[in-house]
């Protein structure tokens, strides 16, 4: 009976059962946290205090507090944004285009990529809402709703309004399709725990499935709704960086007037995505004894997208120094001069160091399939991330177009505690997900187990 | 070394006075500071450093027996071997406002020795290790060979051809033929039928004192910040003017641009709102909190801006100023700016000007009050609008006539004489061609001297700039 | 279920492609199959079952049409009739600008819209 293919590499090693599959996954909901959770959780939580702190003061006091200024109105808030917004990408991409080319090796990492995702999307999000000088009435005045004032409606013509809609909707449907994956799960935990005895757990879990039986045909409807919210959140992600990508490229700023970025921002996205996945799962796997399911080879198989979108993302690089020059356009020139050799050069060279030589160092299948290589690089490919947003951002206002009003950017202790505050809220999130959660599709991988999981003979 | 009397401050008499503490000194653009000016040459010597953002460090001068403690800043076409220094600081019996700035330079004078003139002999600088950070609200120098910035020619050049900078101005190629950059849409563009505000600015004219400055402070309730503000770079100046040095330097070596010339040469470019007709930073704001009036004017909402901040990052002219701070009701600014933080001072502003809060943008509003109470008044007595009625704050103080405001829609004024409008366009109707009035934002301008900053990127601005033209005949029958 | 004279077979699996031959064998004995549950799903089986494609693509397509119909009319409404302004000297209204908001409610009623779909008709309730 057992069909295994000699041209597919094994998916799932260790020779699983789809028994197998139920207890490893969810003995982690349903035991209590080790002491490296722990440990993690905690240190999460302080970040977050920390950064809940300096929220709060900027909150009180007024954006004044960030080293913003006249000229620089934009610098680590949107560059955050941007750069969380990225890395969001890469749970998408891997449930929703993977899912529509049937590549099966998607199906360990979905869940974590997707449980990312919502949390990097609401990480992001966070910086739209503290970077406006009146968050109390903007979070609100920003839609299109009757108000007060008559008829006063919305900028339709305005990128940021563009962006509401897209992160919002990116938000929800990303949360509505990683809920759906979901649910089958909840109602294995469901069963697993009336089995067990457990009550509370039972109707918890019950609630959170609703009330989910596995009959055939609501199979078949589930699969058609996965394929169908696949189909549509593909374009959805690619919209979204794309929309971001609109803050920049309609603008009159030299350096942000670029026809380029929408292609070259959402690869930037898939390209950080992909290294922030590998670098919480080179962790997940670790704590959670999970190295038959995310195996070498998945790690494998992102890196070589890494190298792809890091080496379009480094050809885009090169593609607006040319055409700066190309333009002959003076101020266009001058922006991307002054990104190279200007007070911002060390940003510049950081971002070409970490994001376009260093993931050329996969091309070697030693590198590719080493952990400590792997997790290194992901960290540094988001580093260099983060300093393509910057050097984007505050490298192209800081000098525009009238000398007069150049200037520099120094970040305060609030401008980092913003960001060490999306760090907490992520990991916090992230920790409670991979204690409730199943943080492997336990549907999917039972469905492959047969034909892709290495057979104990 | 010559002493001087401060631009703003004058002897000292107006030390107390916010609004010139916080008015860059012409040529520095320094505020709220005491500062020694010293050539470049002598600062090399001495070993003091002072940056481009005006990190410095304090020296001790002595003259006559006497010595102070000064910041030193490098002064580019100081003469070697000279030293600048302002009266009127270190005030001991001072207000709130002046307390603690600068040092006292009148003991240094002997008592022959009248205001203004220089000590020749005896004058000792010595460098100290303090460093001090002196608060200028531009901390870059030149232009950057920009000539869509500053157009400069000299009078023998303009009398051959008034039209040089028109023909050089960048042009782009359009189906068949090159044309300039704003003659070309990609939509027909509205029509102000009433009023078209808008305003030339005389750079041969401007003498860079400042006096405007400070007329649209005190008329538009523009908030002072203080010293630590600006080296934020977050001073609130609606209206600022900027200075520019030349440079020796290649327009192409960027390097070499930064770098003042040693002798430079100074323009004065008064920058404000440019009222663009077709404004990037209204298409930006998410929620219409910037908008464009029917007769040509860039609005801003306060009431409904939610401040993200990104019409400011999308202006081109960077005229755009953020509320950082509450600014007004709040007491660490108290000394900066009594008249919004003490009830005696609240009774100097301006009622017809409301006051921003936190967390806004604000920006010229080419005395929007002014040109409502004389429409107002015009109608009181129903009349139209007469030239010369509306005029803006800072065309009333300035004190050479460099700005000229008004209605380019009215070919009577005074503006749509400076710049030669053509009022009248040529139509095609029913296979005739007709001359129509001009309502349009395209205004047909005569004038060769009238350009608009940065024409190439299509804004349309409502401000048109005079090129400065320099007399440079005497030095060329020198030469 | 009170009804004594009709007989119920209950049959467990452990392979999904036992459960699909057992399924085809046992419709083509012409025994009414009353459900198949299943932990995962089994490819096949639906159409093993004999049941017809599922019409949520069709609920899918009509919220989508519903989020891009509400997207262009509400904004050449809000911008073109109830309060023209004039933005950066554009025309009060333009298809391009429109088209990011467009496409993202049409892509959003369309999921929300098919999943409150799918609950419904699955009888998918929280309690």
């Amino acid at each position: 009976m057992q069909a295994t293919s000699s041209v597919r590499e094994t998916l799932i090693t260790g020779g699983k059962t789809v028994r197998d599959v139920s207890e490893d996954i969810s003995r982690h909901v349903e035991n209590k946290p080790n002491r490296l959770w722990w440990i993690a959780f905690g240190f999460s939580l302080i970040l977050f205090g920390f950064g809940f702190y300096c929220l709060a003061a900027l909150l009180w006091d007024g954006i004044g507090l960030w080293g913003l200024n006249k000229t620089v109105g934009w610098a680590w808030d949107i560059t955050n944004f941007v750069w969380w917004v990225g890395i969001g990408h890469a749970g998408t991409l891997i449930s929703a285009i993977l899912l529509l080319f049937r590549q099966k090796w998607r199906m360990s990492i979905n869940r974590a990529a997707e449980a990312m995702t919502i949390f990097a999307v609401i990480c992001a999000a966070t910086f739209p809402l503290a970077h406006m000088g009146r968050l109390w009435l903007g979070f609100y005045w920003a839609l299109p709703l009757p108000n007060t004032w008559g008829s006063l409606w919305v900028n339709f013509n305005s990128p940021l309004l563009w962006d509401v809609f897209a992160i919002s909707t990116y938000f929800t449907v990303s949360l509505v399709f990683w809920y759906i994956g979901l649910i089958p799960d909840f109602a294995v935990i469901r069963d697993r725990a009336t089995r067990m005895g457990h009550k509370t757990r039972a109707a918890i879990y019950n609630a959170l499935s609703f009330g989910w039986d596995g009959a055939a045909k609501t199979w078949m409807r589930y699969e058609s709704v996965a394929l169908i919210l696949a189909g549509l959140s593909t374009p959805l992600v690619l919209s979204v960086h794309t929309i971001v990508s609109f803050d920049f490229a309609t603008s009159i700023v030299p350096g942000w007037h670029t026809t380029i970025f929408p292609p070259y921002f959402v690869a930037g996205a898939i390209f950080s995505g992909f290294a922030m996945v590998l670098t919480l799962l080179i962790v997940t796997r670790k704590v959670f004894k999970l190295e038959d399911y995310i195996t070498i080879y998945h790690i494998e198989l992102m890196n070589i997208i890494i190298i792809i979108t890091g080496s379009i993302v480094g050809i885009a690089y090169i593609t607006e120094f040319f055409v700066a020059w190309y333009g002959m356009v003076p101020a266009e020139f001058y922006a991307f001069y002054n990104r190279a050799t200007g007070p911002y050069w060390w940003a510049y060279w950081s971002m070409m160091t970490c994001n376009v030589i260093s993931p050329q160092l996969f091309w070697f299948k030693k590198i590719r399939t080493n952990i400590a290589a792997t997790f290194v690089l992901s960290i540094i490919v988001n580093i260099g991330m983060w300093f393509e947003r910057f050097v984007i951002i505050v490298t192209s206002i800081h000098r525009d177009y009238l000398p007069s009003s150049w200037s520099m950017f120094y970040p305060t202790i609030y401008d980092m505690g913003e960001y060490i505050f999306t760090f907490g809220l992520f990991f916090t999130a992230f920790f409670l997900f991979a204690k409730f959660f199943p943080v492997i599709n336990m549907a999917e991988v039972k469905s492959i187990i047969k034909s892709s999981s290495e057979q104990k003979h | 070394m010559v002493i001087y009397e401060s631009c703003a401050i004058g002897s000292g008499s107006q030390a107390n006075n916010p609004l010139l503490q916080e008015l860059p000194d012409p040529i520095t653009k320094a505020t709220w500071d005491h500062y020694v000016t010293i050539s470049l040459k002598d600062a090399e010597a001495l070993g003091i450093e002072n940056d481009a953002e005006g990190r410095t460090q304090l020296v001790t001068i002595t003259a006559n027996g006497k010595s102070v403690s000064v910041a030193a800043l490098v002064q580019p076409g100081q003469a070697p071997g000279t030293l600048g220094v302002a009266l009127g600081y270190g005030r001991t019996n001072v207000g709130l406002v002046g307390k603690g700035i600068g040092a006292n330079v009148y003991p240094l004078l002997t008592a022959g020795e009248s205001l203004g003139y220089s000590i020749t002999s005896g004058v000792k600088i010595e460098k100290t290790e303090t460093a001090f950070q002196i608060a200028q609200t531009q901390i870059h120098q030149t232009y950057m060979g920009r000539a869509n910035v500053v157009q400069e020619s000299i009078l023998s050049d303009y009398l051959s051809n008034p039209n040089e900078w028109n023909d050089k101005a960048p042009k782009i190629t359009s189906w068949d033929k090159k044309v300039p950059p704003g003659s070309l849409s990609m939509w027909k563009g509205h029509e102000y039928k009433n009023h078209h505000w808008g305003m030339a600015i005389d750079l041969n004219t401007c003498t860079g004192c400042g006096s405007c400055v400070v007329a649209c402070n005190v008329e538009n309730n523009v908030a002072l910040v203080g010293k630590e503000e600006v080296i934020n770079r977050r001073e609130m100046h609606w209206l600022r003017i900027d200075r520019y040095y030349s440079s020796e330097a290649d327009v192409e070596d960027y390097q070499g641009l930064e770098k003042a010339s040693d002798n430079p040469e100074v323009v004065f470019q008064p920058m404000l709102c440019q009222h663009c007709n077709n404004a990037p930073c209204e298409t930006v704001c998410p929620v219409a909190a910037t908008t464009h009036s029917t007769e040509g004017l860039n609005q801003m909402t306060y009431n409904r801006c939610i401040g993200t901040r990104y019409c400011a990052n999308n202006c081109p002219y960077k005229v755009r100023r953020f509320n950082w701070f509450k600014y007004h009701d709040n007491q660490k600014f108290l000394q900066a700016n009594p008249a919004m933080n003490t009830d005696l001072g609240r009774m100097v502003l301006n009622p017809d000007v409301t006051v921003r809060s936190r967390g806004v943008m604000e920006k010229c509003s080419f005395c929007a009050q002014r040109i409502q109470a004389g429409k107002l008044n015009a109608k009181k007595e129903r009349r139209p609008v007469q030239d010369g009625e509306v005029v803006t704050a800072c065309q009333a103080a300035c004190s050479t006539g460099a700005i000229v405001f008004g209605d380019m829609n009215d070919p009577e004024s005074k503006i749509s004489k400076l710049l030669e409008i053509d009022h009248y366009m040529e139509v095609e109707k029913d296979g005739k061609v007709e001359k129509v009035f001009n309502h349009t934002i395209d205004k047909k301008i005569g004038n060769p001297r009238a350009y608009r900053v940065l024409e190439e990127i299509g804004v349309k601005p409502n401000i048109f700039y005079l090129t400065k033209i320099r007399n440079k005949d005497k030095d060329s029958k020198n030469a | 279920m009170s009804s004594t004279s009709e007989k119920f077979l209950v049959g467990i699996f452990d392979d999904e492609d036992i459960l699909l031959h057992g399924v085809e064998g046992v419709r083509g004995k012409g025994v009414k199959i009353h459900e198949v549950y299943s932990p995962f799903p089994v490819h096949g089986l639906d159409e093993a079952l004999g049941y017809k494609r599922t019409r949520l693509p069709i609920a899918a397509f009509l919220f989508g049409l519903t989020g891009t119909i509400l997207a262009v009319t509400m904004q050449f409404w809000m911008l073109g009739f109830d309060w023209p302004m004039i933005i950066g000297g554009k025309n009060f209204v333009s298809l391009p600008p429109f088209i990011p908001v467009i496409f993202e409610l049409t892509v959003l009623l369309s999921a929300l819209g098919m999943v409150a779909t799918f609950l419904i008709v699955s009888d998918m309730k929280a309690l």
